[in-house]
């Protein structure tokens, strides 16, 4: 098996393309004019540091080394450092005895360049200098990672990141734990947003009119001309929709603007808020009881990271002296929030109106019929102080019903998300229309593929054409300037495209809701020479820098309000956060005014609140359609992304493709299987969906993931899904009802990485489930009554049982637990009351551990490679009825007695003296016994080269499936592509990891990179002499590292102080299919919900506690205590 | 010189109590059987035969077509999932060294079990064993990831130190099958000698006399040289006999010492040599039956031998039977929801159950004809359960293997199995690898042993003398 090779191919392709315009002055000579860098504040130390920062430039710096030492910066530097040798430079103080000036430059000149080249092995270093953080070591070590902070910003919400980097190489995003939205966790979108720097089919050209022009030769002298043209008339009939950065540096241009343009206006447009202000953070600390209103606060919501390790904070049964939050659920499908809800009510999003109408009765002390609402209301006020009301965005009444809600309980409220989006695109696309816009600029978001498909715009009168008159509007636009990542659906309307940097490659910045400042630093050159939002802007404004250090650093000194000083710049960049934040901090809310609210809602009760439907008929009936963001491609924006492509939803397991979600009762009366084809019409408009039946919607609502179906996308996301955008206009960005649903008797293949369940078959699976104790939950009473619950459920070992041969581990666990020891025994506790199942540790597990994606074909043959899958599992006696979700993390459970290890013929899956089932890539001959034998199905076989070429031309071949019906033909077909891309996705590969080829098995290691790097650093520093053992918290796997709730635990088990040890003290903590006798070093914490005993008991609820108990199965000779 | 026979005329079955049946009928001679033995191989070619081979031999063109597409492009190429990682190849290698067992249990254990009726059938049976077990020997080798790494699987010394693990069924089933397969062709070819000898003295062309002569190894029929071969004959069968038990028990730990729910059974080992038996049993009946009708061998083969074989079969379908219910009942008294749910879930009710119950009536039902004696001596009827068991026991082994990975532990993890065209066409195929050389072994070899039948026959009076005086050596056997 070839070890990952030619890490540096793509910094050598990358090297030949030019760099950025901003950019464009040789280095040396930029120095010189810069020295001592005035305008950057940065007293530099020497010209050595400054040269070997210099980076980027090496080559250069050789040509103009002469110029460079003459220069009479160096001769006072060298005056300084080397009074003995100064002299020779002066040639008037020249002696035949001193060595030669000539000499001298020959000695300074081979250190200086000896420190460009030591300090810059790969070429595409940026110029300005980021200072890695505290954990490495500040010296590039080639082999050794070094980690940056930046942010990554989605939708307006930062959060800041640590990158790792090998040779000047992004490979990795993590957590930045000094950061309030991160606290050192990520999602899903920032893991997998490295893989889009990579993604070959990135835009690497301007384009005019469709014809690649250049950048230099030919984009910026005409927005040079533009912007002289904009300044005579202050900017009018300019206007610049963008994507929410929310960036500091971005208004502070924007200020600028106001200066000079005063005429420009600006715009932002984020379809994931559904047309109002993103909510913020929300103070979840003091919440005993929340009640969500169809937010999915804990899932896609803003600041979901932040939410969630609030959020498990009070679900940690453990260290909270068994006391935990309840979370009630309202919402017309699962969404994260709803599966782990205690008590989940499915209403169609028409009736949630209705549904908090009738429980603020309740808060008001009335009586009502709904023993539920009742129930709710009542808990609520119960505990008045300590119970938060959260609303979701896709109807902006329940902003207002919340605040309502929340005010009786005596909360503040969060203003801003009671209020309308600024800057109405309408109003934007009316002026276009009207001809008062000619200037259009778009940067980032895609809005020809989000915007709502009004086919009229009101104030401009327009009529016909385009599906949608939005786009229309900005086809007509006179000059339109496109900046993005990609060549995208809006590229193709405007007249200028230009590439964009992706915020790996960008300088920027970024500004949380609770006023934490973060730095976007680039972590490599632009690989495909695109340039920042920022630098478009202040080349359009003319501002005095067009250079995005700058502009950041200028921003950074107006954040701050002081005076630039440079080392708290260098903290700031250090950090990636300004000042010491680790905590977030919810925005002081105003106390809002009695009547205002009282007010609001007085007319929200006259509003004509849309009845739900209630049956459905043959004939047009109202059907209500939700549109939700999506788990893999948010809104739309990682449809290239392969590893979100075949993430599966959280929920549904489906990849590579959206579906529209009915309830089962929905569709059995319309008589629709899973995967049929149908045509859903509402208002003249139309889109045909593959049927999902998902149990646990409401009926009569069909939830519609938005992000699909792109036209124009590179080759992994083309023909992914359907695009649900094109139902949905800017009066129903939420929810539409009175859709009609009708067959069309075609059928499309879905991929989903679980079985697909019909409804026949649910109730068995709910059964077998319970009787197979792998997921073992229990309510907060069982839990206080018998904490250890969990260990009498299912199917258990029977006492004493042991191997017939001594467990040879049995003398390592026994040496392990000697202090004086270097021996491990390593062990991982899942605690299935904090895991969400957001999928975030299975994308950080697939870029750290190189697990390539297969496509589309592959998964519905069940050959995805993910070494971490969620299992999700539905319980409810109905599937009609109330079901409940629990997900559970299911990896390699490094079993002490592992059932793949006997049966290996040729020994390629072995123990270590350390707990871990190693697995020998080289040795597999891949007669794959081993995959049968393990019962929690977690390893993984190389069918075909998953590895080799890219998975972009891969997914092409298996995508288009028209002329390649058969999956192997994609495979073993390579398709042409420029072989220079082809190497760039190879550089996403973690050095440090083998990459595997086909006919190997693979599974989880337990990061076993990460255990070994933390040793060598671990004995590094305490010397050859009994280093003693690596401190507890000093490793941590990726996917425990990305867990924002901390739910995944990483240690030694044989030192009883570890977390991982004291995890594993808990009366919750149960073996996975432990009768096995497999011993599994990974266990699990038994869910626990919070049931509200005075819930009425209803279908589907009323057994739950008696099937507990029924299930606990007594087996070979065990009787339970 | 043959004599006019009416071949309708078999009353070998008819027997009355205390009477025992003419193992060869029609008063053939020695002289009979060696003209009839030898000259299907002496012979002008039979029309059909060239038909035969080239289809034979194009089905295993295909087969080799499909291993080479397999190695070049991947395992992928079949239609294996994550649960389901082992699915047809293992099934056809089960398959084939099931069949590769009824050959030498005729003629080893009948052997030691003084049953002379084996003489007719034991070469063609032994034949058979062989090339079974050659097309199940393709597929273990073919169905790694890394064929180019197979060698791995041999106790090769290297310079890493790494054996292969002697704790894996599938290292067993390597020397099992390696040992099974040496011994059966020792066997079969010590056996061959006396009548290679003979095609070597009648060969009419110098090429064959060479060929024949070098494989007969200077056989010259001495006293001295019997009495070596005999004591040559019985040790090797005493060293088949442990061998035709322990290769499927070996091939049934494969999955018994597993801990996948529906494998992992104490049952396995005589259920599957059962099976072997009554699978090989039943495709030596498929074989020989037309042989016997197109080479016109019905004097040789007669009606009694396949009855016997008839026999057998239904002994060996209630040892199923009886195994089959027990996995049923083990599965229930168990109380493991994991084996309940594979047997009751998926096999009778399941996404397998059409698999089950086609496995149930070819194993268990159809075999009940032969508790009649009319359907057990009808050619016909024998051949058309024959058939059915063949069909059957593949299914078993698909049964046992896909249901029970593909309804294992984790309910997230369950998926079904769908074969792919090149599952399809590697198994066709190895059909035709198995009959290419079945029809080169009834072109090249007299496929009756012709020494053992003479052993065999009542000697007749009016023989020449010479004959009878050659084959007295023969009769103290």
């Amino acid at each position: 098996m070839a070890p990952y090779e030619k890490q540096n191919v793509g910094q050598a392709i990358a090297c030949r393309e030019s760099r950025t315009a901003g950019n464009s002055l040789p280095y040396a000579e930029k120095t010189m004019k810069n020295w001592p860098g005035k305008d950057r504040g940065l007293p530099m130390p020497s010209p050595l540091v400054r040269a070997a920062s210099a980076g980027a430039t090496g080559k250069k710096y050789w040509r103009s080394l002469g110029d460079y030492a003459d220069s009479p910066e160096f001769r006072a530097w060298a005056d300084k450092e080397f009074p003995q040798l100064a002299a020779e430079l002066d040639q008037n103080q020249w002696t035949p005895t001193s060595p030669s000036r000539r000499r001298f430059l020959q000695i300074m000149g081979a250190s200086i360049a000896l420190a460009g080249v030591a300090m810059t092995p790969g070429c595409r270093r940026p110029d300005e200098k980021i200072l890695p953080v505290n954990k490495k070591s500040p010296e590039q070590i080639p082999g050794k990672p070094l980690f940056y902070a930046t942010t990554f910003v989605q939708a307006g919400v930062p959060m800041g990141v640590l990158v790792e980097t090998h040779e000047g190489r992004p490979t990795k995003i993590e957590g930045n734990p000094k950061h309030p939205t991160s606290l050192g966790a990520t999602n899903t979108f920032a893991q997998a947003s490295i893989l889009d720097l990579y993604d070959p089919s990135r835009s690497g050209t301007v384009l005019h009119n469709g014809q690649p022009v250049g950048m230099k030769e030919d984009f910026f002298p005409a927005l040079e001309k533009l912007s002289k043209e904009l300044l005579a008339t202050k900017g009018k009939g300019l206007a610049i929709l963008s994507e929410d950065y929310a960036s500091p540096a971005f208004e502070m241009l924007q200020e600028h603007f106001a200066k000079v343009m005063p005429e420009a206006k600006f715009y932002v447009d984020e379809p994931s808020t559904y047309g109002l202000q993103k909510r913020g953070p929300i103070d979840l600390s003091k919440a005993d009881v929340i009640l969500s209103l169809d937010s999915d606060f804990l899932g896609l919501d803003d600041y979901g990271v932040a939410n969630k390790r609030a959020f498990a904070a009070g679900r940690k049964l453990d260290s909270n002296g068994g006391k935990m939050n309840r979370l009630y659920v309202v919402e017309p499908t699962f969404t994260i929030t709803g599966a782990n809800a205690d008590h989940r009510i499915a209403l169609p999003l028409s009736k949630i109106t209705q549904f908090a109408q009738t429980l603020l009765k309740v808060l008001n002390g009335e009586k009502v019929g709904d023993h539920r609402i009742q129930t709710i209301g009542e808990d609520l006020l119960a505990n008045k102080d300590r119970a938060i009301v959260i609303a979701g965005q896709r109807n902006p009444w329940f902003a207002i019903l919340a605040a309502s809600l929340n005010q009786r309980l005596g909360k503040a409220v969060t203003p801003n998300t009671l209020l309308p989006k600024s800057g109405d695109l309408a109003n934007l696309f009316a002026r276009v229309e009207s001809g008062e816009t000619t200037t259009l600029v778009i940067v980032g978001g895609n809005p020809a593929f989000t915007l709502p498909v009004d086919k009229t715009i009101e104030s401009a009168g327009y009529n016909g054409g385009k599906e949608s008159a939005l786009l229309n509007a900005i086809e007509k636009a006179p000059t339109t300037i496109r900046l993005s990542l990609q060549e995208d659906e809006t590229s193709e309307l405007c007249k200028w495209h230009v590439p964009a940097a992706h915020y790996l490659e960008s300088w920027g910045d970024a500004i949380s809701d609770d006023d934490t400042l973060a730095p976007i630093q680039p972590m490599i050159e632009p690989l495909f020479g695109g340039i920042t939002p920022l630098e478009l802007l202040a080349r359009l404004s003319r501002y005095e820098t067009t250079d995005s250090y700058e502009i950041v650093r200028r921003s950074f000194r107006r954040a701050t309000g002081e005076a630039d000083v440079e080392t708290r710049w260098r903290q700031f960049l250090h950090t990636g956060v300004q000042g010491d934040a680790t905590r977030i901090k919810v925005p002081s809310q105003s106390e809002a005014s009695s009547p205002f609210y009282d007010s609001l809602v007085t007319k929200q009760k006259s509003v004509d609140v849309v009845a739900a439907p209630t049956s459905s008929a043959e004939t047009a009936t109202p059907i209500e359609l939700c549109f939700a963001l999506s788990a893999s491609t948010f809104d739309g924006r990682y449809a290239n992304n392969g590893w979100m492509q075949e993430m599966p939803d959280p929920i549904t397991k489906l990849s590579w493709d959206n579906a529209a979600l009915f309830s089962p009762k929905t569709a059995r009366e319309l008589d629709l299987k899973h995967g049929d084809v149908v045509k859903i019409d509402i208002d003249g408009r139309s889109v045909e969906a593959p049927v999902f039946i998902q149990p646990g919607t409401a009926d009569y609502s069909i939830t519609l993931p938005l992000g699909y179906g792109r036209t124009k996308v590179g080759p992994v996301g083309e023909g992914a899904g359907f695009n649900a955008y094109a139902l949905r206009t800017s009066s129903t960005l939420g929810f539409a009802v009175g859709a009609k649903v009708t067959k069309t008797g075609k059928t499309y293949k879905l991929a989903t990485s679980q079985e697909h369940w019909s409804v026949a078959e649910h109730h068995l699976l709910d059964e077998q489930l319970h009787e197979r104790g792998i997921v073992r939950e229990g309510t907060l009473q069982e839990f206080h009554e018998h904490p250890e619950f969990a260990r009498e459920m299912g199917v258990n070992a029977p006492e004493g049982a042991d191997n017939i041969a001594t467990n040879p581990l049995e003398q390592y666990k026994l040496a392990a637990a000697d202090p004086a020891s270097t021996i491990h025994q390593w062990g991982m506790v899942v605690d299935m009351n904090a895991c969400v199942g957001c999928n975030a540790c299975a994308v950080a597990c697939q870029a750290e551990n190189n697990v390539p994606i297969v496509g589309k074909d592959m998964v519905l043959e069940g050959r995805e490679m993910h070494w971490l899958r969620i299992d999700r599992y539905f319980t409810g006696e109905d599937p009609e009825g109330d079901v409940e979700a629990v997900a559970q993390p299911m990896m390699c459970q490094q079993c002490e007695n592992a059932p793949c290890e006997p049966v290996c013929p040729v020994n390629a899956t072995t123990h270590t003296e350390e707990g871990l089932n190693a697995m020998t890539y080289n040795r597999c001959i891949g007669t794959r016994y081993c995959a049968n034998n393990c019962p929690y199905k977690v390893r993984r076989f190389n069918f075909f080269d998953y590895n080799k070429g890219t998975f972009y031309e891969k997914s092409q071949a298996m995508r288009t499936g028209s002329t390649t019906p058969d999956p192997v033909e994609g495979w073993s077909k390579p398709q042409s592509f420029q072989p220079d891309l082809a190497e760039l996705s190879k550089m996403q590969k973690n050095p440090q990891v083998t990459v595997r080829m086909r006919g190997v098995m693979e599974k989880c290691t337990f990061c076993v990179q990460r255990i070994e790097n933390a040793r060598i650093d671990h004995n590094a520093a305490a010397g050859q002499e009994n280093p003693g053992k690596i401190r507890d918290g000093a490793i941590a796997t990726a996917c425990e590292q990305a867990c924002p709730t901390q739910a995944i635990i990483f240690g030694d088990i044989s030192q009883p102080s570890t977390r991982v040890s004291v995890a594993r003290q808990s009366p919750r903590n149960y073996e996975a299919l432990g009768h096995l006798n497999t011993r599994p070093r990974t266990t699990y914490l038994a869910r626990v919900r919070n049931v509200n005993p005075n819930w009425p008991k209803e279908k589907g609820e009323s057994l739950k506690a008696e099937k507990h108990a029924r299930y606990s199965l007594p087996i070979l000779g065990e009787v339970r205590a | 010189m043959s004599l006019p026979i009416d071949t309708t005329i078999d009353t070998t079955t008819d027997i009355t109590a205390g009477e025992r049946a003419p193992l060869v009928l029609s008063g053939r001679g020695y002289k009979d059987v060696t003209d009839k033995i030898a000259g299907i191989v002496e012979n002008k070619l039979p029309r059909w035969w060239l038909p035969a081979f080239a289809t034979a031999f194009a089905l295993s063109g295909v087969c080799f077509g499909m291993i080479a597409y397999l190695v070049a492009t991947g395992v992928g190429v079949w239609g294996l999932n994550h649960p389901v990682g082992w699915a047809w190849d293992i099934t056809n290698f089960v398959f084939w060294v099931g069949i590769g067992h009824a050959g030498t249990l005729i003629s080893a254990i009948l052997f030691l079990l003084r049953q002379k009726w084996r003489t007719s059938i034991n070469r063609a049976a032994e034949a058979m064993t062989l090339f079974a077990v050659c097309c199940a020997g393709i597929f273990p080798g073919i169905h790694v990831g890394r064929i180019w790494r197979a060698y791995y699987l041999a106790p090769v010394p290297n310079s890493n130190g790494i054996w292969p693990n002697f704790r894996s069924p599938l290292l067993w089933d390597v020397f099992a099958v390696g040992s099974y397969a040496t011994v059966s062709l020792l066997f079969w070819y010590v056996g061959l000698i006396p009548d290679l000898a003979t095609m070597r003295d009648r060969a009419k062309t110098k090429l064959r006399q060479v060929i024949y002569g070098f494989f007969a190894l200077g056989w010259r029929g001495s006293n001295r040289q019997w009495r070596h071969y005999e004591m040559a004959y019985l040790l090797l069968a005493g060293l088949s006999t442990p061998l035709v038990l322990s290769v499927h028990t070996v091939v049934s730990f494969d999955f018994a010492t597993s801990n996948v729910p529906g494998w992992h059974a104490t049952i396995f080992p005589p259920y599957f040599v059962a099976g072997a038996v009554f699978g090989g049993f039943a495709m030596v009946l498929n074989l020989l039956i037309p042989v016997r009708k197109l080479f016109g061998l019905h004097d040789y083969i007669t009606t009694r031998h396949l009855e016997n074989m008839c026999k057998v079969i239904l002994a060996m379908c209630c040892i199923l039977s009886y195994a089959y219910s027990m996995e049923f009942f083990t599965a229930w008294y168990s109380g493991s929801p994991f084996e309940k749910f594979v047997f009751f879930n998926t096999r009778m009710q399941g996404w397998m159950a059409w698999a089950f119950w086609t496995m149930i009536f070819c194993n268990v039902v159809s075999p009940q004809l032969f508790w009649f004696k009319r359907f057990r001596t009808n050619p016909y009827t024998i051949f058309i359960v024959a058939l059915c068991v063949n069909v059957g026991m593949w299914f078993e082994r698909f049964v046992i293997i896909v249901s029970s990975l593909s309804r294992d532990f984790l309910p997230s993890s369950w998926d079904q199995f769908h074969p792919t065209w090149v599952d399809v066409l590697t198994f066709v195929g190895s059909f035709g690898v198995f009959f290419t050389l079945f029809l080169l072994f009834i072109r090249f070899v007299p496929l009756v042993a012709m020494s053992e039948v003479k052993g065999v026959i009542d000697v007749k009076k009016d023989e020449p003398d010479e004959l009878v005086a050659a084959t007295e050596m023969q009769v103290h056997r």
